[in-house]
């Protein structure tokens, strides 16, 4: 399990759009907005790295007024533990 | 996309160390809780829990002993002790145990109500409802000079030849 | 609410990034787990030093839980050491003392009830007194005692059994700073405050590690010199290299009880180059030698003597400190001077006080922002509760002279009892009073009982071991929280409250007075100082003069500082305007003279318009042109003394046998004799045992590595404790903390109990000693403490 702290960096102007489209993914947290309105954080939640990947996608494609995504903080939960137990480089 | 994704994961991999620990605060592996008072002979028995991979968790990992900290850290960890020594808390005397506290009551990470002791106008002027209220968590870990580290330089304790005093 | 695990992490997570984005995180859950919530912060004064930090005191369910600086105290703006900080977790140590016991036949202490033990104690102190005099039975007091506390047992004592057997620890360390402010101003204590700190540009730190003694004040000046490091100048006199000279530019290392050559040798530099303040001289100084009254060419003549060269031999100071240090004091003002044991703790404890007021008398560096000559106190309520309500055996409230008939009378009207009932004479100081303690029949000891109350005699008289029979001999009556030495050779044995379970006022180095409310209840049948004051007045007929007795311990305190308030509204020392209810209110408390309730308090003494006593010509006429005038010279003249005190060493200087300097001090965490600091944790792992600092050199000489375990020995007794090889002074100089308890480590055994014959303080700073190596490193790190009140002492006295 992946839980990220994220910006969505968003068109000016945007923000009440862009939050009422949040509300139909589930993995999505909303949590802080800057004064200006175009940068918000929030909570990502996915399965894996893969599972991550896909999410942005589908929020950039079902939401345009998203500029970009960046996530500023990753907690990997169990997954690191899995890396470090595993063999594989 | 995909890349910043990469590199972001990369430094919060670094970043998110103290992090997982301040979420994993409880240790139902620790037995500290038993012990009651610093000279209680049971100290001596202690024997800290493993460590779970990146955990930094409330306990020291290594038995105090009757050690003063300083003397050992300054073996130990040369690179903390010189920037405490020569922060303001150095300075000023203020050494772990102040902030850290002993056997029984060991913060890795001391929260706010240590701080206060002396910054009660800063701990007072965090917003009450701050998700994470740890004052450490943004001032780092004795990176106290981080500001002013030339101007600190000046003052190192090791420089007692200005004083030109001969035979000393 | 408690949050998830998960939730935990998300917010985390988000608290990061939205740091990283620089955007205000505010998030609507509860706080977290880490906060220690208290039902109430109640608001005080610290407990320990000298500084007189405004503290708040955490309480939660009727416990102390935590202490935080109060921000807007004027002495440390929110700041605290670890004493003040974690010194209240001994509050709670199992060995508090919670009923009253006496001590039985077999030795051992039994526990009785409070009106069993204050029978008794009464009983026999009436006893004794009709059988040996009044003048039998004493009180030695404490500079941590409430002021209250202090003024009551000093009225009981010489306005009630009308004896002035009444002393208290101050004498062990301020009584020199007293002689020094007595006879250099003709009244006691500074004439500015640490608020001249933050004015000055250069300090002048002498016989004194603030940095660990006094680290709250040394923080403001520490701040200072960081923020400007080419405006401010520290210069310190102290022969060890103290982490206070971390900030300095100049280090004076002169060798122990040398430093007055250096004082003269300053001020004969500052005259040579022509950086004295001519106003001062002419106006405002009276040049004498103690018995004659010379001029300036006279002064200027005597200091000829001290030339940089001759005093550089003497004191092992390098010329070019001394002149720089001169040029910096005079030239680079205002300048401040700040001192405490160093000074103080010596036979020539006066004369060097009197010295360094000479220094900025010559140099008009006094009664001017940022320029004082500045005596830090030890204990948090000597000045208070000590000097200024005249605990001590020569003195009245007020720091008024028992021996002038001007201040009885007004002390005997003031306490309604009849003219001339005050003996005129003064009795015995501390270092009389322990030597004249001693069993009834033993006629070579005029003192038969004790009380003892918030001190530790047992373990910090000097060349104890000649005081340990007058104490197991004499009736001793103590009053602690602890078990200590001295409750080792106690009789009775009566539980106090600790300050935070009883409230009252402190009196700090500054003239500031600081009321502490209570905010907890005591353990047991602990109580505080001032109830069991009062029961023995009761007990003993002298109801009418303390009649505090009664069930609201707060109400107890306020009458008593009423009663003294009263004492001393028409003394320089005036406190009529600090009233309770202003104490309360006010975040820093009130400096005096505070002479009305409408008086906002005095910064700085002897300046028109800011002290208010130049203005109020019944108590001192001050001509109404002066601006500066020194209102308590006895000639009548408004000028201070300036001293041509000749040059003497200590009193025991090293010899062929005994080849060491060694000094004592203190280290930042412990407090005095350990009894509460070595009680917490933190504080005794930092400094578990004591141990004697010796240089490289010398060790090499003696073979001795880090760790070994020495032998101190003097011609009064030894000590055998582990060795810190260190670069701390110059060869020659061995140094020893003296709070530890053990007894192989009591400093006490070796030093020397000679006296200044001015303020009859003892020189613990000074004797000479040898040394020894005798043994590989051995664990000694023992947190000694006394738990057992039943311990016997270790050796048979």
């Amino acid at each position: 399990m992946i839980i990220t702290g994220s910006a969505l960096f968003i068109e000016p102007g945007s923000e009440k759009l862009v939050l009422e489209a949040l509300d139909r993914f589930p993995e999505v947290t909303f949590q802080a907005r800057s004064d200006s309105g175009s940068e918000l954080v929030v909570n990502l939640e996915a399965e894996d790295h893969q599972a991550l990947d896909s999410l942005c996608a589908r929020l950039a494609e079902a939401i345009p007024q998203i500029v970009d995504i960046t996530h500023l903080y990753v907690h990997f939960g169990d997954e690191i533990e899995e890396h470090t137990n595993s063999n594989k480089p | 996309m995909r890349r910043t994704i990469y590199w972001s994961i990369i430094w919060a991999l670094v970043l998110c160390i103290p992090l997982v620990a301040l979420a994993q605060k409880e240790c139902p592996d620790c037995d500290k809780a038993k012990l009651t008072s610093p000279l209680d002979p049971n100290w001596k028995q202690f024997r800290p829990p493993p460590l779970a991979p990146g955990e930094l968790p409330d306990c020291h990992r290594v038995q105090f002993g009757k050690q003063d900290c300083g003397d050992c850290h300054m073996k130990e960890t040369p690179d903390m002790y010189k920037q405490w020594i020569g922060s303001k808390h150095g300075i000023n005397n203020v050494k772990c145990g102040t902030c850290h506290g002993d056997v029984v009551n060991y913060r890795a990470m001391p929260d706010r109500m240590v701080c206060i002791g002396c910054h009660s106008t800063q701990v007072k002027n965090m917003p009450t409802q701050a998700a994470v209220t740890n004052c450490s968590y943004c001032h780092k870990s004795h990176w106290f000079t981080i500001h002013k580290i030339d101007k600190y330089k000046q003052f190192a304790p090791d420089r007692e030849t200005r004083f030109k005093v001969p035979g000393f | 609410m408690r949050m998830t695990r998960r939730e935990m992490i998300k917010l985390s997570a988000a608290a990061f990034a939205a740091g990283a984005l620089n955007i205000p995180f505010a998030n609507p859950a509860e706080a977290q787990g880490d906060e220690v919530v208290v039902d109430k912060w109640i608001k005080g004064a610290c407990r320990f030093c000298g500084t007189g930090c405004g503290v708040y005191i955490g309480v939660r369910g009727g416990k102390v839980v935590g202490v935080r600086g109060n921000p807007e105290a004027l002495t440390n703006f929110g700041f605290l050491c670890v004493k003040g900080f974690k010194g209240f977790l001994s509050m709670y140590h199992p060995d508090r003392l919670k009923y009253p016991m006496v001590r039985q036949a077999d030795g051992k202490f039994k526990r009785v009830s409070w009106d069993q033990a204050l029978d008794l104690v009464a009983k026999k102190f009436k006893e004794l007194q009709s059988k040996h005099g009044k003048d039998s039975v004493a009180y030695y007091g404490s500079g941590q005692c409430m002021t209250e506390e202090s003024y009551t047992f000093n009225k009981l004592w010489k306005g009630g059994f009308r004896s002035n057997m009444v002393d208290g620890n101050p004498r062990l360390c301020m009584a020199s700073a007293v002689g020094g402010y007595m006879t250099t101003f003709g009244t006691d204590e500074p004439a500015g405050s640490y608020s001249d700190i933050e004015k000055a540009k250069t300090f002048f730190v002498v016989g004194s590690n603030m940095s660990e003694c006094h680290p709250i004040i040394f923080r403001r000046i520490a701040r200072m010199k960081l923020e400007a490091p080419d405006k401010i100048n520290v210069i310190v006199c102290e022969p060890r290299y103290t982490s206070t000279s971390r900030i300095a530019d100049v280090w004076l290392p002169a060798d122990p009880g040398t430093d007055l050559a250096v004082f003269h040798c300053m001020a004969r530099e500052i005259i040579k180059n022509g950086w004295i303040d001519n106003f001062f001289v002419n106006n405002l100084c009276r040049f004498t030698t103690g018995q004659q009254v010379v001029d300036f060419e006279a002064y200027k003549k005597f200091l000829e003597q001290f030339t940089p060269e001759t005093v550089s031999k003497l004191t092992r100071v390098p010329v070019a400190n001394i002149v720089e240090a001169a040029r910096l004091f005079a030239t680079q003002g205002p300048t401040m001077s700040l001192w405490t044991m160093g000074l103080n703790q010596r036979t020539r404890g006066v004369w060097a006080n009197n010295l360094i007021h000479n220094l900025h008398l010559i140099t008009g560096n006094i009664c001017k922002d940022g320029a004082d000559s500045f005596s830090l106190t030890g204990q948090p309520n000597a000045c208070g509760g000590v000097r200024e309500t005249g605990s001590l055996c020569h003195l009245l409230p007020g720091t008024r002279l028992i021996t002038n008939e001007a201040a009885r009378t007004q002390v005997e009207k003031a306490w309604g009892i009849p003219a001339k009932s005050i003996d005129p004479k003064p009795g015995f100081h501390t270092m009389q009073m322990f030597a004249s303690l001693g069993a009834e029949n033993d006629t070579t000891k005029p003192l038969k009982g004790m009380l003892i109350t918030t001190t530790n005699p047992g373990q910090s008289l000097p060349n104890a071991h000649k005081y340990f029979k007058g104490m197991e001999d004499a009736f001793l009556v103590v009053i602690d929280i602890f078990p200590t030495r001295t409750t080792q050779f106690a009789d009775v044995l009566l539980p106090a409250a600790f300050i935070y379970e009883k409230g009252g006022v402190y009196g700090c180095s500054e003239r500031r007075s600081q009321l502490t409310s209570k905010c907890v209840e005591p353990p047991g049948e602990a109580k505080p100082d001032l109830w069991i004051g009062a029961q023995l007045a009761k007990r003993m007929g002298f109801e009418k003069l303390i009649p505090w007795n009664g069930d609201d311990p707060a109400k107890n305190y306020q009458m008593a500082w009423d009663d003294y308030r009263m004492c001393v509204k028409d003394s320089e020392h005036t406190i009529y305007g600090m009233t309770y209810d202003r104490l309360k209110k006010l975040e820093a408390g009130l400096q005096w003279p505070c002479p009305t309730p409408d008086h906002p308090g005095t910064a700085k003494r002897y300046v028109r318009g800011q002290d208010p006593i130049m203005d109020m010509p019944h108590i001192e006429k001050v001509p109404p042109q002066a601006m500066i005038y020194f209102y308590a010279d006895k000639q009548h003249e408004g000028k201070a003394n300036v001293f041509l005190r000749p040059y003497k060493g200590p009193e025991e200087p090293p010899d062929k046998d005994y080849p060491f300097f060694l000094t004592t001090g203190r280290v930042i965490e412990q407090w005095h004799s350990g009894t509460m600091t070595m009680r917490v944790p933190e504080i005794a792992r930092s400094q578990p045992n004591a141990y004697v600092e010796i240089h490289p050199n010398d060790a090499k000489q003696y073979k001795i590595n880090n760790g070994d375990m020495v032998k101190i020995v003097s011609r009064r007794g030894f000590m055998v404790l582990p060795a810190r090889v260190v670069k701390m002074s110059l060869p020659g100089i061995l140094f020893i903390p003296w709070f530890d308890q053990a007894w192989d480590r009591m400093v006490n055994r070796v030093t020397i109990d000679a006296v200044d014959e001015g303020s009859k303080q003892p020189e613990f700073k000074i004797c000479a000693v040898k040394i020894e190596r005798v043994g590989d490193p051995r664990d000694v790190a023992e947190m000694t403490i006394i738990s057992n009140v039943n311990d016997p002492f270790p050796i048979k006295v």
